[in-house]
């Protein structure tokens, strides 16, 4: 029995775990707990500014409010909850939900363990320790159960652990337990504190099926299970108060219902792929389907492809259905750093890679254009809203789909998924680094408009400063791990040849430099010496008493920076050639995955720095190009497009009102008035012919018999006349 | 074990008569005690049946514990008139008679605080059982729609009394489409067991000469083939239970109406009469004939999803949105169905028609669940605020958590999510019927984004954001509201995670049938 045999049990942990709080803590903590009166009374949730269902008790609220159907009905609601600000300083978590997160801190740390023992045992390639040789090159397969056999076609429930698989595995397993463990002291004394627990275990059971699965069957399960989980998280607090109009800050429960909707349109894409490569070959395997799909038609096959990616389009948040994301910030600021930031948006990534040598080797070219296009499009086009969000969280979620578009890149510009991948392990740190760094900003003050921040880097330096090693390598600034992930996207563009990818990406850099310094500055500094990080005037322009968030919160940021930190430096010791042997099942690959100090590599750090110079310039020594930008008469449109996210959402809901709605109504119209008017108009003409023909009073029954049986005989009969069956 | 199946067929309706008897709580009780022993003997049927002899059981041909015995045999010079008192149970029937037998006892439990003439009410349920039972366990024609008569009658009242406030136009409505449909059935019937022989009306008997009803009859000048006529004929009346568009529009005014328990039934296990009609009678009796217009069937059924799909979106009422998801997701039945029996690659697709087939099959089972715990879901809300008007709600998510709990799980469900039933049964549709009718399935498959946005809208409209104040009295659903709720839930989950014991009990009778279509494609 070795640890890869055992695989089973990294997802059957925080199973287990979701179970026991399901029916066990929580079943507790609501019994244990007074009974709320009908009318809830306004109770102070340990300074939680309206998180408690109570709240809503205590807002203004009218009854005439609600026959609206709007949203907007709402705005009259007090301001205190809008915006999702997750009040000062916590609250208190009593002992149930405390042992809820302790059983889920649990339950992933011997996830996240076992995945380092299964690492272990694919890096002990000769069996020296496992007796298990040359599992990297072979992996492993794992047989479940069946769900069932028709014929020759085979629905079974196999996992599947490779060295891809591997990755994914510490990634998901290591990124939770963290985020885990931080969200003790971000949702502590939370009344949803134990459900939240129950959704997050959820997320990474079905994450952890999602990188396991062998086949389409499996990985598909994942991928809606991640779905769930997404919309039940971003809608973790449905019962807050709609944001005030003009508010950046999005509202959960209409943004649930855009993020699994929004995915399940590229699902769409998704599933016809999965069936056109199912009839073609008869098998969802994914080692089956690698030989197979060689004989299908290579259009076919270039189509289905193309038609699997619109899938991770949607999961990932490629343009055109990257809407859901940034809504997706709704949920609790842990959720973003693991769901919307470091794992699930990276599975579409994942699908690609897993899908990888069909892509390369045997669809034809058009499917990973596709993929490289619609990736270094998506990531200038986040990038370029980045730059105007005022909403901390906003700025991050369009880097993220800006970063993933850089992945789907990188794959397909290279020969190896290797690039794509070594992008998405590194982001999956710093990128939940920023948003936990940026959640601990939240949990200080209450707010997440920048405008509201500045000058924290004196209250809150342990944030501050892991916040700026991830900054740093988001800008692959070296040594750190963004560095050598993102240039070699770059470089490798322009190897091959591609420099319409290659300029995009390079651009992007640039911009994606500026518009994380930009947050940094307006966070954490200001104008003034040092930029105003430390010493001179206090910077700070909310009303809060912001101070350092708990230890068990800057914990995980300070593993995660060191992570940041050490895998760049690793890189000198050629961390990510290491990496690019792991993930091509011990095989050297040609591919320098390694940035060579040459004048493409400068040229790549050069657009880094320029960005960082220049939004040091403007937001540290108050160049005022943002300023002029805005209000010129020139530009000024084109920073309204650029804040309003090019009129997108707009677009999509005018798009749902006047197409879907409308056709939906013209549905019902039909049925109620052309359908139901024949339907009741031939009803009125029989009644009008009984009256005619009516002799006897009759009963129901009567009725039933005549019309059965007469009908039956009429129609037979015209049936047996018309036909002349009877003549025969 | 021959008496199993008669028992179950008949215990219901003579408690039903005996419950009158007695005051009304012994009454209730009955019923509820009835229903459950007929629950736990169509269990004990189904797993008896499922541990027998494997090679044998399940298809229309070979009947395990099954009854026949002569009936009604009038000879009329060569003619021949013969009924046989004939019962059994395959693999397309037995999973009906389980969901029958399980979603009668949770109505019965689910009517429990009903007081208007209440036994009155529980007999005609018990009745409306005995006529389904019959339904799905008749192995004679003549019985068969002997039995699909009679659950009418006691529908029909159970509408037209306990019902809402246009429940008379309604539950006429529901009758005469119901009554014009089966009277081309009934043609139909007669017309088959004449043109095979009129000597027995048993399925045994049509299934062994389906593959070679073939020929055409001359028509006003012109030839129609037989089949055809035959399937249209048989159709009409399946097509209007199923409901297949365009004659869909009794369902949503009978849903309404229909007291919760009524409206659980209706959904769960009458819809599946239909489809089950339109598996057992016209794919096996009359496979050429469904051949022939399994395109455009396909079509319809798109159609049917995409049609009940959009209808959903833009009603008011819980209700009547769950009657027109119903529209939507028996479509997936009739689509399953037009891919088995579609010519297009004779024997070479066989394993895709079956998994359609089995999907198609499946599909009636879940959605009978699923859409139960969605009519028991909106009567638990419904009996707290009398109301049912999703946008009147608002935020009540906070007061009902229990609810909100088991509702977003039959949405779920319903949506297709996997791990739950209902993406089991999609799942194998899409995937068998894509290789057999492409362009219909991607249309269908596109349902599964608008059903998710009906469903979630709903939840989002009635259930999240903040609470409206209006509703603060609310309370959470007692324990005996949720039962029926978690029972379904616990039904699936378990076909969701783990589908094979239902699917191996399926399988054997699609074979059966699938021999017989692919047989008549070869004569074709």
């Amino acid at each position: 029995m070795t640890p890869v045999d055992l695989v089973w049990l990294v997802p059957a942990l925080p199973l287990a775990a979701m179970l026991i709080i399901f029916f066990g803590t929580r079943m507790v903590e609501i019994a244990v707990q007074p009974r709320p009166a009908a009318v809830p009374a306004p109770t102070d949730h340990g300074g939680h500014g309206g998180h408690g269902p109570a709240d809503a008790a205590t807002t203004p609220d009218t009854e005439a409010g609600h026959d609206a159907t709007d949203q907007t009905a709402h705005t009259t609601h007090g301001a205190a909850a809008a915006g999702g600000g997750h009040g000062e300083h916590g609250g208190h978590t009593p002992f149930w939900p405390m042992l809820s997160s302790i059983i889920g801190v649990s339950a992933l740390l011997l996830s996240f363990a076992l995945s380092l023992l299964i690492l272990w045992q694919f890096l002990d390639v000769n069996g020296d320790v496992f007796h298990t040789k040359n599992l990297i090159a072979t992996g492993k397969d794992i047989h479940l159960y069946n769900w069932f056999t028709i014929g020759s076609l085979n629905y079974s429930i196999d996992f599947r652990v490779d060295t891809l698989t591997v990755v994914m595995l510490l990634v998901v397993t290591g990124v939770s337990t963290l985020v885990h463990l931080y969200s003790i002291g971000y949702m502590a004394g939370d009344p949803g504190y134990s459900r939240f627990y129950i959704e997050l275990a959820l997320f990474t059971v079905a994450m952890l099926i999602l990188v396991l699965g062998a086949n389409f069957l499996v990985l598909f399960i994942g991928w809606e299970l991640v779905g769930l989980s997404s919309y039940l998280l971003v809608g973790f607090w449905f019962y807050h108060n709609p944001p005030p109009p003009g508010s950046e800050v999005p509202y959960p429960p209409p943004a649930q219902l855009k993020a699994f909707v929004t995915t399940r349109l590229g699902d769409f894409g998704f599933l016809i792929g999965i069936l056109i490569l199912f009839t073609a070959t008869g098998t969802f395997n994914f080692i089956e389907l690698n030989t197979k799909t060689q004989a299908m038609d290579k259009g076919l096959l270039t189509l289905a492809m193309i038609l699997v990616f619109c899938g991770a389009v949607g999961k990932s948040a490629q343009f055109p259905l990257h809407v859901w994301l940034p809504d997706a910030m709704a949920g609790p600021t842990p959720v973003s750093a693991l769901i919307h930031a470091a794992t699930m948006v990276a599975a579409g990534v994942y699908l690609v890679a897993r899908l990888f040598p069909i892509y390369e080797g045997v669809a034809g070219p058009q499917a990973l254009a596709v993929v490289g296009y619609t990736g270094a499009f998506t990531a200038l086009f986040a990038a370029t809203i980045a730059l105007t969000q005022n909403d901390i969280k906003g700025v991050l979620a369009y880097s993220t789909i800006s970063q993933l578009g850089y992945m789907f890149a990188g794959l397909a510009v290279a020969d190896t998924n290797t690039v794509g991948m070594y992008h998405l392990f590194t982001h999956a740190f710093f990128k939940a680094l920023l948003f936990l760094g940026s959640g601990s900003v939240i949990h200080a003050i209450g707010a997440q408009d920048m405008r509201k921040m500045g000058g924290l880097a004196r209250f809150m330096p342990w944030t501050a400063g892991t916040i700026l090693v991830a900054t740093l390598a988001i800008s692959g600034i070296p040594p750190f791990s963004g560095f050598w992930s993102k240039d070699p996207i770059i470089t490798t563009a322009l190897e091959k040849g591609n420099y319409i990818i290659y300029g995009l990406t390079l651009f992007t850099a640039f911009l994606t430099a500026f518009y994380m310094f930009r947050l940094f500055i307006l966070t954490f500094g200001g104008q003034g010496s040092f930029l105003g990080l430390w010493g001179g005037h206090d910077q700070y322009r909310g009303d809060a008493h912001p101070r350092e968030s708990p230890r068990v919160m800057t914990f995980p940021l300070v593993v995660l920076a060191l992570a940041t930190i050490l895998i760049g430096l690793a890189g000198f010791a050629g961390f990510n050639q290491g990496f690019a042997w792991f993930l091509n099942h011990g095989v050297n690959v040609d591919f320098p995955v390694a940035p060579a100090l040459d004048a493409n590599t400068f040229i790549g750090v050069g657009a880094g720095v320029l960005g960082i110079l220049l939004a040091i310039a403007v937001y540290g020594y108050g160049l005022r190009l943002n300023v002029a930008l805005a209000s010129s008469a020139v530009t000024r449109p084109i920073y309204r497009l650029l804040y309003r996210r090019y009129f997108l959402d707009e677009l999509y809901l005018w798009l749902i009102r006047v197409v879907v709605l409308g056709l939906s109504n013209l549905c019902a119209l039909f049925d109620a008035y052309v359908i139901d008017g024949i339907v009741n108009g031939s009803a009125r003409a029989v009644r009008g012919l009984g009256n005619i023909t009516r002799r006897s009073e009759t009963g129901i029954l009567q009725n039933y018999g005549a019309a059965i049986f007469g009908g039956a005989m009429i129609i037979l009969i015209l049936v047996f006349v018309a036909t002349g069956a009877i003549g025969r | 074990m021959q008496w199993l199946l008669p028992v179950i067929v008949f215990a219901p309706a003579i408690a039903g008569v005996a419950l009158l008897l007695f005051p009304q709580r012994p009454a209730k009780l009955i019923a509820a005690g009835a229903t459950l022993a007929v629950f736990l003997l169509s269990l004990w049927l189904y797993f008896g049946l499922l541990n027998g002899s494997a090679t044998t059981f399940g298809d229309v041909l070979h009947p395990q514990w099954a009854v026949d015995e002569p009936w009604i045999n009038i000879a009329l010079g060569t003619f021949h008139f013969r009924v046989d008192y004939a019962l059994g149970a395959d693999g397309l029937s037995m999973p009906m008679i389980v969901l029958n037998a399980l979603l009668t006892f949770l109505a019965v439990v689910g009517s429990w605080h009903i007081d208007r003439r209440i036994k009155f009410y529980l007999a005609l349920i018990l009745i409306l059982e005995t006529g389904v039972m019959g339904v799905f366990a008749a192995f004679d024609l003549f019985l068969f729609i002997l039995f699909w008569e009679v659950e009418l009658i006691p529908m029909f009242l159970l509408i037209g009394i306990w019902g809402g406030a246009r429940r008379e136009y309604a539950a006429w409505k529901f009758l005469i489409y119901t009554l014009v449909g089966s009277s081309f059935t009934l043609a139909g019937i007669f017309l088959i067991y004449v043109q095979t022989g009129g000597q027995s009306a048993t399925y045994q008997h049509y299934a062994s000469v389906a593959s070679q009803l073939t020929g055409s009859l001359p028509l006003f000048g012109g030839s129609v083939s037989l089949p055809l006529v035959l399937f249209l004929l048989l159709f009409a009346g399946f097509a209007v239970k199923i409901p297949m568009w365009p004659v869909h529009t009794w369902l949503p005014d009978a849903h309404t109406e229909a007291p919760t328990a009524v409206s659980v039934l209706l959904a769960g296990v009458l819809l599946k009469m239909g489809a089950y009609g339109l598996i057992r009678i016209c794919l096996g009796f009359v496979p050429q004939g469904v051949q022939e217009i399994a395109p455009l069937l396909g079509i319809v059924a798109a159609i049917n999803v995409l049609w009940g799909a959009g209808a959903s979106m833009v009603q008011h009422d819980m209700k009547k949105m769950i009657a027109y998801a119903s529209v939507s997701h028996m479509g997936y039945v009739l689509l399953g169905v037009a891919g088995a029996a579609a010519s297009v690659g004779g024997a070479s697709l066989l394993d895709f028609r079956q998994a359609a087939l089995t999907g198609a099959t499946l599909q009636m089972f879940t959605h009978g669940a699923i859409t139960g715990m969605l009519f028991f879901c909106v009567g638990v809300l419904y009996d707290k605020a009398h109301t049912r008007e999703i946008d009147i709600f608002g935020g009540i998510a906070t007061r009902m958590p229990r609810e909100i709990t088991l509702y977003s799980i039959a949405c779920f469900a319903s949506l297709g999510l996997p791990a739950l039933a209902g993406f089991v049964a999609e799942y194998l549709v899409f995937t068998g019927t894509y290789a057999l009718l492409p362009a219909q399935t991607v249309f269908a498959v596109f349902g599964v984004v608008l059903t998710a946005g009906y469903l979630l809208w709903m939840l989002r409209r009635s259930f999240f954001g903040p609470l409206n104040l209006k509703w603060r009295g609310l309370t959470d659903a007692t324990l005996r509201e949720a039962f029926p709720l978690a029972a379904l839930a616990v039904v699936i989950l378990f076909v969701g995670i783990y589908p094979q014991p239902l699917v191996d009990l399926i399988t054997p009778a699609m074979q059966q049938t699938l021999h017989t279509v692919v047989q008549a494609l070869a004569v074709h």
